[in-house]
């Protein structure tokens, strides 16, 4: 007899959080069409109750936003690399950002390269990183990111102010 | 990409960090970073990029710092749209749960309304049902100062929006701010907010979001008033009670929430979490600033006491600043030292109470709190600093719990030591005692409100089941058993009988069979199919047995999770895939051990077995089929054709044709034991993840991860159609003779789909739009793992939430029979097991569990029959129209020597009465103990009361223009009507004993006494039901108006919550009596019907309907 599941990694995690914020995209974005827009806000807030609902494992808010943020991420980036493959063809119009409707960042070009440094910025510097993520892909604000990332408001508004010069700055280069 | 050296980089930052901070501008930061960078030119130069880039702007990474207002525009509605009756004019706002607009409302009344908008991703279907159920509570806030809440409804794009009263304001504290409002002004107007939640409370809503934004104040220059807004939102936007508060403590509105809220344990929030908030607001309006609660929110689970966590507002405004010090005074007309003076003392004592960490140390009621402060304003002594003192005693005292012994006396000069009189102690208590009174009074007004939440779970869990969606209508049905269960209802039965119903045919269309603690993976039926085999995550395998309901597990197979399971038609052996990658065998039958047939690499994903169980077939994942000897344990073949791995493999029964299903998105059809391919399908547009054959191999389903349901005939190849369902499916079935198709999906979600069904809505856009609403069961909280169709009405399922459901989808309650002849008579045995009726010359009897209708072997009088009814004793009574009554005494249902199949008929004995009042009496009604029986005549317009057994005449009466009357259950009341008008009378003495003249405007077409007397129901051409407590004479009370139809009967359950109504319309309605609320309608009939009853025992509810047809359910199930 099997004993109970084995604790799961933090990437295994991910990929759950992943997988769910990925499918309700697709069935907001997708086949239903109804919506242009989506609110990541809402999207995570959905695919936290879900998760929830059938795994104990998320009743800790904090690991739940950080692995949202990247799947987040990971989305609009697929997103935005297919919008720019134009693979399916003018299917998804919008890419979806935070609360605001991203649909007007036409240059998907940046927003794939937006998501390399950050990816770049965690090999160095995982807090920043992680700051960047949960404030560009999820919307946070610096007092939320605190929350989740268990740190002060104060901490979260420097790491946050280098974060966005290093992107900026590198961004800008390519 | 720029590249920083790892060990370089948090130097950069560092310095770039120190540089921004330091404030530096041109020369003196170029000589600060000379300074830290040195000689290292790239340093610098890092250094200098991150700060340009600092101050450059970039849409992408500004988005998040933009105001959000008006930037969400695509989101927004903008102005002069319509959202439903309202014409949005502006936005007004941005809060956390979403924005709120001002709005102008042209119908029915002109008028402007604020309308909350909440932001998508909110679950808006669960929202605006709460809403449904709070709305009647809401609806009698009508306070001065509370913001009513007037509608909710549903913008195109799905989001709930809420709409209320506008209220033109200003925040609280900013107002009192802007205005220099003196402590002593704050008070007062904190005061009328106090008395408009005390309000609120005593009508048992909890406000749950009380802040500062939610306390607007008006002033129109004459008069400045609070108002509380967003009443109750809080209660609707929690979704799910405990999960959205979690999230909402990471994103919502801290600090002034109180502990108990931000645990999530939604059973501590009472009044006193809203006290909680008050006081947070009161020690901002007093001090400027809201407490620090960091440390009361993190130890809410410790039992720290608050007084050790929260600063006294008096220190925390020492500790200020002296600039915001002297600011906050002079907004507040004074001076420093008088405001520390002021808040040092008792409203230090005040402010600590109102925000204890517990709500046991907070106030009893808002109202204590408010008399606290005016107690302080007047200089009298205030409660929270009385108690204090007695909380240190109790202390004392605890703490010298071994020596218990203390006398009197100590404990008098502990008193005397903390300066309280005997006469202070006697203040508290009734200062306790009232606010004791206002919780008792919020229980009461909760009460009531508990039985208008039960009507609308009742009526939710009804519209769910007509749905589909059973989990949800099964949340509802426990949510209340678990309030009936509670003895707050104070109930002789626990559930009402329209609960009972509605669990009875939530049972009915499908029900969970067994509970695994983890996942269920699979499920095979043996060959004979009487069994259900499952399987999953446990490792173990199970037996449901069809025919009992028993389950038992099989030994061990050693597997430590099972993946598949299948059977082989002939030999009858179990084989069952592990995720070790075994594959292993057992013969059921003989229960031999399980022996091991070959081994994987990975667990195989899916595989099936030959029919005389030779060759196992192996989905491993891979794009080929392995074939494995079972003898040798060996892979003797590959079955090659598809591109990418198979997911699913399905064999006939006959074992020519294996069919399998690819992630390429085609599926394939081989003949065994040549292993050619005999079709392959079209490419679906997304990868397929299984697929199933009928029996003979003829008809395929597959289904994709996009919805799609193919049914391919195999022969052809080609003729395939689709019904896309809405979410990726995981498992499909087709039943052995290929009509019924299921589909179990990742939602949870079953399908049930028929041939024609395929058929129709290839043709029908319309069909097809209809169809997946009425084909679906809710059958599991998460994935579904795998399913079984045996027939539409059994179909099986399991998921990943441990559950075996068995679901039934042609599932028709309402039982029908025809009756020979055209007439309108009919009645129901108190058990339910017997429906009479006649055709004036000939009574007929229906038995109601098998639909069969016998003749009556009987020496009945000849003459025409008029009225028919069953006594409390099972007695049919039946009358004449020329005044013979007939007592007919049937068979003991349990003793069938009397009931003669061969002629279908029934002998009963006879005896004939005359009645006391020779008339055509056309309704006959008993007291509950038989002892009594009313006779009603409409035709002769004469009502009587005669004594059984031998029919002495109590009571007559001539009712002229009457068309019903009813006879209370201890026999002694008798109502009666004259069109809209309604009398009881004492059947002994024959004392009237009240009337009501304008009770209906039009003709009374039903009477009925609620069980214990209380109360006389009627029905009425003016569509209305009423009741009445016509001994305390009071005017009517309205039950409800009867949906699309003139009522015309009466029917109340035994324990008088549940009454039935009934007429022209196509259905019976059921009434929640307790919250004279509506229902749910039963027993759908096109025509209407002429009258319904219902059995004594609440078990059968029987109808005549106008194609004289006569129906009957089952309310319950017979014990």
């Amino acid at each position: 007899m099997p004993g109970p599941p084995p604790r799961e990694s933090t990437e295994s995690m991910l990929v759950s959080v992943y997988q769910e914020l990925r499918k309700l995209a697709a069935h907001y974005l997708g086949e239903e069409g109804s919506r242009e827009t989506l609110q990541a806000t809402a999207l995570v807030h959905e695919a936290y109750l879900r998760l929830q609902k059938c795994d104990s494992r998320w009743d800790n808010e904090g690991h739940f936003f950080v692995a949202a943020a990247t799947s987040i991420r990971r989305i609009i980036v697929e997103y935005a690399r297919e919008k720019r493959t134009q693979k399916r063809g003018g299917q998804v119009n919008i890419v979806p950002l935070h609360e605001f409707a991203v649909g007007r960042i036409s240059d998907h070009e940046r927003l794939i390269e937006l998501s390399d440094c950050l990816e770049v910025l965690a090999v160095q510097d995982a807090m920043a990183a992680k700051v960047g993520e949960l404030r560009l892909f999820c919307g946070l604000t610096l007092v939320e990111c605190a929350e989740v990332l268990d740190s002060s408001v104060a901490t979260m508004h420097r790491e946050w102010k280098f974060a966005r010069a290093y992107l900026v700055a590198n961004l800008h280069e390519s | 990409m720029n590249e920083i050296p790892e060990s370089r980089h948090h130097l950069t930052k560092r310095i770039f960090l120190e540089a921004i901070e330091s404030g530096l501008v041109g020369q003196r930061l170029a000589d600060r970073l000379s300074e830290r960078c040195g000689s290292d030119v790239a340093l610098r130069a890092g250094v200098e990029a991150l700060l340009r880039a600092s101050t450059v702007e970039d849409p992408l990474c500004d988005l998040v710092d933009q105001p959000r207002l008006g930037e969400s525009d695509r989101v927004n509605l903008a102005a002069g749209q319509w959202l439903g009756s309202y014409q949005i004019e502006t936005l007004l706002g941005e809060g956390g749960m979403g924005v709120v607009y001002r709005a102008r409302q042209r119908d029915p009344i002109e008028r402007t309304v604020a309308i909350k908008m909440v932001k998508p991703g909110m679950d808006s279907r669960e929202m605006l049902r709460r809403f449904q159920w709070e709305q009647a509570v809401l609806a009698r806030l009508e306070h001065p100062n509370i913001a009513r809440l007037l509608d909710a409804g549903q913008a195109d794009d799905g989001r709930p929006y809420f709409v209320m009263e506008f209220v033109k304001g200003e925040p609280l504290i900013e107002y009192c701010n802007r205005k220099r409002l003196t402590i002593q002004e704050r008070f007062l107007l904190f005061g009328t907010v106090c008395s408009a939640i005390r309000f609120a409370h005593q009508h048992g809503v909890l406000h749950r979001d009380l802040k500062p934004g939610n306390l607007l104040v008006t002033d129109d220059g004459k008069q400045t008033a609070a108002k509380v807004i967003d009443f109750g939102i809080a209660r609707l936007m929690d979704d799910g009670g405990e999960r959205l508060t979690r999230v909402l403590r990471v994103l919502g509105t801290r600090p002034y929430v109180s502990p108990e809220q931000v645990s999530g344990d939604q059973s501590r929030i009472d009044t006193r979490s809203d006290v909680f908030s008050l006081g947070v607001v009161l020690h901002e309006l007093i001090v400027g600033a809201a407490p620090d609660l960091d440390h009361v929110y993190c130890s809410a689970g410790s039992a720290e006491s608050h007084s050790d966590l929260i600063t006294r507002p008096s220190k925390f405004f020492c500790s200020l600043d002296d600039p915001a010090r002297s600011r906050i005074a002079d907004d507040r007309q004074t001076t420093v030292p008088v405001l520390q003076q002021l808040v040092t003392g008792d409203l230090d004592w005040i402010l600590m109470k109102a925000i204890g960490k517990t709500p046991a140390e907070r106030y009893g009621s808002v109202e204590a709190l408010a008399n606290d402060l005016s107690n302080l304003t007047a200089g009298l002594p205030v409660q929270a600093r009385r108690q204090t003192p007695m909380y240190l005693v109790k202390k004392f005292l605890l703490r010298h719990k071994v020596t218990s012994l203390l006398t009197l006396s100590t404990i008098s000069s502990v008193l005397l030591g903390f300066g309280i009189s005997l006469y202070q102690v006697g203040i508290t208590r009734e200062a306790h005692r009232r606010s004791e009174q206002l919780r008792l009074g919020m229980v009461a007004a909760q009460k009531q409100t508990q039985q208008i939440v039960e009507a609308a779970d009742l009526r939710l869990a009804a519209k769910a089941i007509s749905d589909g969606d059973f989990l949800e209508a099964a949340e509802m049905l426990d949510r209340q058993n678990e309030v009936n269960s509670a003895a707050l209802m104070n109930r002789t039965t626990k559930n009402s009988l329209a609960h009972t119903y509605l669990q009875k045919k939530l049972e009915e269309f499908g029900r969970s069979r067994y509970q695994a603690p983890l996942s269920l993976h699979t499920m095979a039926y043996d060959p004979k199919r009487r069994t259900i085999m499952f399987g999953g995550e446990e490792g173990v395998v199970r037996v449901l047995d069809l025919e009992g309901d028993g389950i038992h597990e099989l030994p061990p197979s050693g597997q430590p999770s099972i993946g598949s399971l299948t059977f082989s038609t002939v030999t009858g052996d179990l084989f069952a895939g592990g995720s070790d990658g075994s594959i292993k065998a057992m013969s059921v039958v003989q229960r031999a051990s399980w022996r091991k047939i070959c081994e994987f690499q990975s667990a195989p994903l899916d595989f099936c077995v030959s029919r005389n169980g030779d060759y196992l077939f192996v989905c491993d994942g891979s794009a080929d089929v392995s074939v494995v000897e079972v003898e040798s344990g060996q892979v003797v073949r590959q079955l090659r054709q598809h591109e990418e791995g198979i997911y699913g493999i399905s064999i006939s029964d006959d074992g020519s044709r294996i069919a399998t299903a690819s992630k390429d998105q085609t599926s394939v059809v081989w003949q065994w034991p040549e292993g050619e391919i005999l079709n392959q399908t079209s490419r679906s547009d997304y990868r397929l993840v299984d697929i199933a054959l009928d029996s003979a191999g003829k008809t395929l389903v597959d289904g994709s991860v996009d919805g799609e349901v193919r049914l391919v005939d195999v022969e052809t190849g080609k003729s395939s159609m689709t019904i896309r369902v809405p979410s990726a499916v995981s498992s499909v079935d087709i039943s052995a003779d290929g009509k019924t198709v299921v589909a179990g999906c990742r939602t949870g979600m079953v399908y049930c789909l028929t041939r024609e069904d395929f058929k129709r809505s290839a043709n029908d856009k319309e069909y097809a739009s209809t169809l997946i609403g009425k084909s679906q069961h809710q059958s599991h909280d998460t994935r579904v793992e795998s399913c079984l169709c045996l027939t539409p009405e059994s179909v099986f399922s399991v998921g990943r939430d441990g559950r075996l459901v068995e679901s039934s989808f042609r599932s028709n309650t309402v039982e029908t029979t025809d009756l020979k002849s055209k007439n309108d008579r009919i009645a129901v045995s108190p058990d339910g097991d017997w429906i009479a009726a006649h055709d004036y010359v000939r009574v007929e009897l229906v038995e109601t569990a098998t639909g069969r209708s016998y003749a009556l072997d009987a020496e009945l009088p000849r003459a025409e029959y008029a009225g028919l009814n069953f006594s409390p004793q099972g007695d049919l009574f039946l009358a004449a129209k020329d005044g013979r009554i007939a007592q007919l005494t049937l068979p003991d249902s349990e003793v069938d020597d009397n009931v003669d199949e061969t002629v279908r008929s029934i002998a009963a004995a006879v005896r004939v009465f005359d009645a006391p009042v020779t008339a055509d009496y056309a309704e006959l009604r008993f007291s509950h103990g038989g002892d009594r029986m009313m006779l009603f005549s409409r035709k002769d317009s004469v009502v009587i009361v005669v004594a059984l057994p031998r029919f002495e005449l109590l009571f007559r009466k001539e009712v002229p223009n009457a068309y019903t009357a009813d006879l209370s259950s201890s026999g002694r009341y008798l109502a009666t009507s004259h069109i809209g008008e309604l009398f009881v009378n004492e059947v002994d003495g024959g004392r009237l004993l009240a009337s009501s003249s304008k009770h209906h405007s039009e003709t009374t077409n039903d009477l009925r006494f609620s069980p214990d007397e209380r109360w006389l129901y009627s029905v009425s051409n003016d569509r209305r039901i009423k009741r009445w407590d016509y001994r305390s004479a009071e005017i009517p009370e309205l039950v409800g108006v009867q949906p699309s139809d003139l009522p015309k009967f009466l029917s109340i359950s035994r324990d008088g919550e549940t009454l039935f109504s009934s007429g022209r319309g196509p259905q019976v309605w059921l009434w929640h009596t307790g919250a004279m609320q509506k229902l749910f309608p039963v027993m759908p009939s096109a025509e209407g019907y002429f009258r319904t009853y219902l059995s004594a025992d609440d078990s059968t509810l029987i109808g005549l309907d106008r194609e004289f047809q006569t129906k009957w359910i089952r309310m319950r199930l017979k014990n």
